[in-house]
């Protein structure tokens, strides 16, 4: 990690050789320590640290971008003449207002970064997996998974006075466990690798796979089902990609086009996009090194807002919602730290409620078919069971759906009460009133 | 490199080796006639891979002097160290000849001389070929180019050294009418097509030539039918059967994934061992090579990151399924010889098993032949949506145009078609495939593996063949 006072020395080395009316500098330093287990054995074991330097300047309506990790005074100078070459060369962008002036930061009061010693340790990463290859091992199951730190560092700087800095870390903890033919999994996530529920993680993904064993055929078709959190972070992060970025709602391809202010989802649904809570993962400034906003996308089921960045905020003529990603970014300001809101119910009472539903653990290989119905195809994985009469009657093998998203969360019968952070959301278990299943998976 | 491989040794390593990358990247895009985005990255950096006590241990940093090698080596060793504690059996690598040599890249025309005012003319003139009616809302262009230079070093004195240039690009056009979305591209979907020749395969691409079809497509599929639901005979086109081959034949038969290395992420394999020189994969006229021999193919190379000679391996022959993408474990786990597989995306990764050129051998069928074999059909071309279990044997899969075929003639654009299948079933219903003549090795940059993930850019030879009784429309949900 650079620190905060080397970004500067970058910055002002790079703006020494900058000859253009505005200029932004954008430093991601990145350190990042994963190991893999299969077969309850680790077989990959990597860590990796790299820094990126990047530079945007601006003439006009005319732009350059440039990056390099090569830090040294001529690499920064070459940085620089790339840059400028390419915005000579470049023609106007009519949508290009400026670079943001600076807007104050408010940092969050509270810490999101681990500097425990344990953050870095390979040996502690191995005796975690050892425990819960153990664990397997004594219940004749097998243990796959990874556990992943990362340190994150970023810094904007730029002409007009923007100047901002911070530094966040995560820790994953995913295990999936397997017997012939079964599988089980979940996963812990956190700023904080003390924080990580291993205990439960390993667990949990040890029980599902063992109630998973001998999974029998269900008919494909409409069925209630209730997803646990991490289904539905699936389905979240395909709804997210199809059709919550400002782009694609402004252009009309999303399933939200035109539809600001009407009843998308059940009325029971309430999403945002917030940055700075602390049960998420901290970024409390874009990529342009405007502040966070706390977004309202959906409330009460109702589309209400979306995310923007100087460039669409300026198109639009909305505020900017300091969404943007590093330039040039093609696919638009996207929510990244989507937080839903509680239900009442726990996973245990949506079960006991329940006369017949899919209970899913969570999705795999989904992908877009039709963004604008929201429409989408993917399968269950690791633990796919039929819910009857109040219990969980049998593990059943799994199944592909092809069904509308939208659809799915226009009729919510419940949300769970305990969010749970999924890679970077917060979300809770959902019982669903109908979900279309069109295959099923072959086990062979 | 010497520093790197003589104190992994002083350290214990019983291997270890030493990859050292510059990577200069232009990524250019252009949307509706405007310049979207026009970025030049350089990245360079090195990674070092050892062997102590029997386990892995990898590290990488892009800070290139003498103290940053060694500090990274010991990283590498006390990953490796930890590793260690959680392992029942120590790795083995399958012996290769430690090769010496030095590999010029394939580029006639070094895309990185040609001035940014050319490629953008060029982009611009096509996105604006399609702007054929107020429908067409999105005009995409773009174009992405690789400069790289790599040299590979081991303790078994392998040294090499390889230059390579990838040269790519295409268009799209997105056509909206009320809840109607339709999108045509050329000449393939994600970016279109895909190479290690240099800028005159741009020019090749015959970009404004197609742009005007491509847009009056987009325009018609808004009003054409829905692709009918049932079971039909199919015609998969080249650029679409790229994606059938990659992952249906291509993931299933990589050898970490059938060893469980992948079980927790990317998934298995059906392709387990039991059934290597005898499985029925697919019908006697479905022979499938790993080729990453062929000159100017995304998925080529001369040696693979662990500096194996890169071979033409059968993985599928006269139906049977014949032989794995291997690494020097994986290889030696099963008493095989390494065929030169193991590819890591930039110098920060760790190699893994990868796909090379896996290529659907040409048959001897005009294609006026293939669709003449059919009473009542589909011909599918271009991809839009892909789906397939973590086996590699349930699959789902849309394509963005396609045309019914009726009493052998090609007949009315269907919009929306898809078709889903089981792997096997599915090959072994092929029973025609294209002559060379229609076969091309289409690039494909963006195959995802691994953790951390690991974009690898692959490629796929083929031509349109014919399967016989597939479920199609299992996307209209309607």
């Amino acid at each position: 990690m650079l620190g905060k006072e080397r970004c500067l020395d970058i910055y002002n080395v790079v703006k020494s050789f900058v000859k253009a009316p505005q200029f932004e500098v954008l430093i991601i330093g990145q350190d990042e320590s994963l190991t893999r287990y299969a077969n309850s054995v680790i077989h990959q074991n990597v860590r990796t640290a790299d820094v990126t330097v990047q530079l945007r300047v601006v003439s006009g309506k005319k732009i350059g971008i440039s990056s390099t990790n090569d830090l040294s005074r001529d690499g920064l100078a070459d940085l620089v003449k790339t840059a400028m070459e390419i915005m000579a060369l470049s023609e106007e962008d009519p949508d290009f207002l400026s670079l943001p002036e600076p807007q104050k930061i408010e940092y969050p009061s509270f810490n999101y970064f681990d500097s425990s010693l344990q953050f870095d340790s390979e040996d502690y990463r191995a005796d975690i997996i050892s425990k819960i290859c153990s664990k397997s091992k004594n219940r004749s199951l097998k243990a796959f998974g990874r556990f992943s730190t990362s340190k994150m560092e970023l810094f904007v700087g730029n002409s007009l006075g923007v100047e901002a800095y911070t530094k966040s870390t995560e820790a994953n903890l995913n295990v999936q466990i397997m017997g012939e033919g079964f599988s089980g999994f979940a996963q812990s996530t956190s700023k904080f690798i003390s924080e990580l529920e291993v205990e439960r993680a390993m667990n949990d993904a040890i029980e599902i796979c063992l109630m998973s064993k001998s999974p029998t055929e269900l008919e494909p078709g409409e069925y209630p089902v209730i997803l646990k959190p991490e289904a539905t972070e699936d389905v979240m992060e395909m709804l997210n990609y199809m059709g919550f970025s400002c782009n694609a709602i402004s252009e009309g391809r999303s399933f939200l086009s035109g539809k600001l202010g009407e009843k998308i989802f059940s009325e029971n649904i309430s999403i945002i996009d917030d940055g700075v809570d602390r049960r998420g993962f901290v970024i409390p400034f874009d990529f342009e090194g405007i502040p966070k906003q706390r977004v309202e996308i959906i409330k009460n089921g109702i589309f209400k807002d979306f995310v923007t960045d100087s460039k669409w905020a300026h198109k639009l003529g909305r505020r900017n919602t300091g969404h943007a990603l590093p330039a040039p970014n093609t696919f638009g300001p996207i929510p990244i730290n989507i937080i839903f809101s509680e239900g009442i119910k726990t996973l245990e009472e949506m079960i006991s409620e329940t006369d017949e539903a899919i209970l899913i653990t969570h999705f795999w290989y989904s992908n877009p078919i039709n963004p604008k119905i929201g429409l989408a195809t993917g399968l269950t994985r690791d633990g796919t069971f039929l819910v009857r009469n109040g219990k969980i009657e049998k593990p059943v093998k799994n199944l592909r759906y092809t069904d509308s998203l939208v659809s799915l969360f226009s009729d919510v019968l419940a949300i769970g009460r305990e969010l749970r952070l999924c890679e970077r959301s917060l979300v809770p278990a959902i019982k669903c009133k109908s979900f279309k299943f069109t295959s099923i998976a072959p086990s062979q | 490199m010497e520093v790197a491989l003589e104190r992994a040794n002083e350290l214990g390593a019983t291997y270890s080796d030493l990859r050292f990358e510059e990577n200069e990247y232009e990524n250019i895009s252009i949307k509706n006639e405007k310049v979207e985005g026009i970025k030049r990255n350089r990245s360079s950096g090195f990674g070092v891979r050892v062997i102590v006590d029997g386990s892995w241990g990898f590290s990488s940093s892009n800070e290139i002097s003498k103290e940053s090698i060694l500090r990274v080596v010991e990283e590498a060793y006390k990953i490796a160290k930890a590793s260690a504690k959680v392992k029942e059996h120590s790795v083995e690598l399958a012996k290769v000849e430690p090769y010496k040599d030095k590999v010029m890249h394939n580029a006639k025309i070094d895309p990185f001389t040609i001035p940014l005012s050319e490629k953008l003319e060029l982009l611009k003139e096509a996105t604006n070929l399609m702007n054929v009616s107020p429908e067409i809302k999105v005009r995409m262009g773009s174009m992405r180019f690789l400069k790289q230079r790599k040299i590979f070093a081991s303790s078994e004195e392998a040294f090499i050294e390889q230059e390579r240039i990838e040269s790519g690009a295409g268009i799209s056009a997105t056509a909206v009418d009320g809840n109607e979305v339709q999108v045509r591209s050329y000449p393939n979907s994600f970016g279109g097509d895909f190479s290690t020749f240099g800028y005159e395969f741009i020019r090749e691409l015959k970009l404004i030539e197609n742009a005007k079809r491509v847009g009056e497509e987009a325009k018609a599929l808004l009003k054409a039918k829905e692709c009918p639901k049932g079971f039909k005979d199919i015609i998969i086109d080249g650029n679409h059967l790229a994606l059938q081959i990659h992952e249906s034949i291509g993931h299933p038969s990589e050898l970490d994934r059938v060893f469980g290395f992948e079980a927790a992420y990317a998934g298995t394999s059906f392709l387990t061992p039991d059934k290597l020189n005898n499985f029925k994969v697919g019908a006697n006229l479905v022979n499938i090579t790993s080729d990453a021999t062929i000159i100017g193919a995304l998925g080529g190379f001369k040696y693979d990151d662990e500096g194996v000679l890169a071979k033409r391996v059968y993985l599928v022959k006269n139906g049977i399924f014949m032989g794995y993408l291997n690494s020097r474990e994986t290889a030696a786990m099963l008493g095989l010889e390494p065929m030169g597989a193991m590819r890591a995306e930039d110098w920060q990764k760790i190699p893994l098993v990868r796909m090379t050129s896996i290529n659907l051998e040409p048959g001897d069928y005009e294609l006026s032949d293939l669709i003449g074999g059919i009473d009542d059909g589909i011909l599918l071309s271009t991809t839009k949506s892909w789906s397939i279990d973590d086996k590699r044997l349930n699959f789902q899969f849309a394509t963005e145009i396609g045309w019914e075929i009726k009493g052998g003639k090609l007949g009315e654009m269907v919009k929306n078609p898809s078709y889903m299948g089981i792997t096997p079933e599915f090959w072994n219903s092929c029973d025609g495939i294209c002559s060379r003549k229609f076969w091309h090795v289409w690039g494909v940059p963006n195959c995802g593996k691994g953790e951390p993930s690991q974009i690898m850019r692959v490629s796929h030879g083929a031509s349109p063949a014919r399967f016989r009784r597939v479920k199609v429309g299992v996307a209209n949900v309607g």
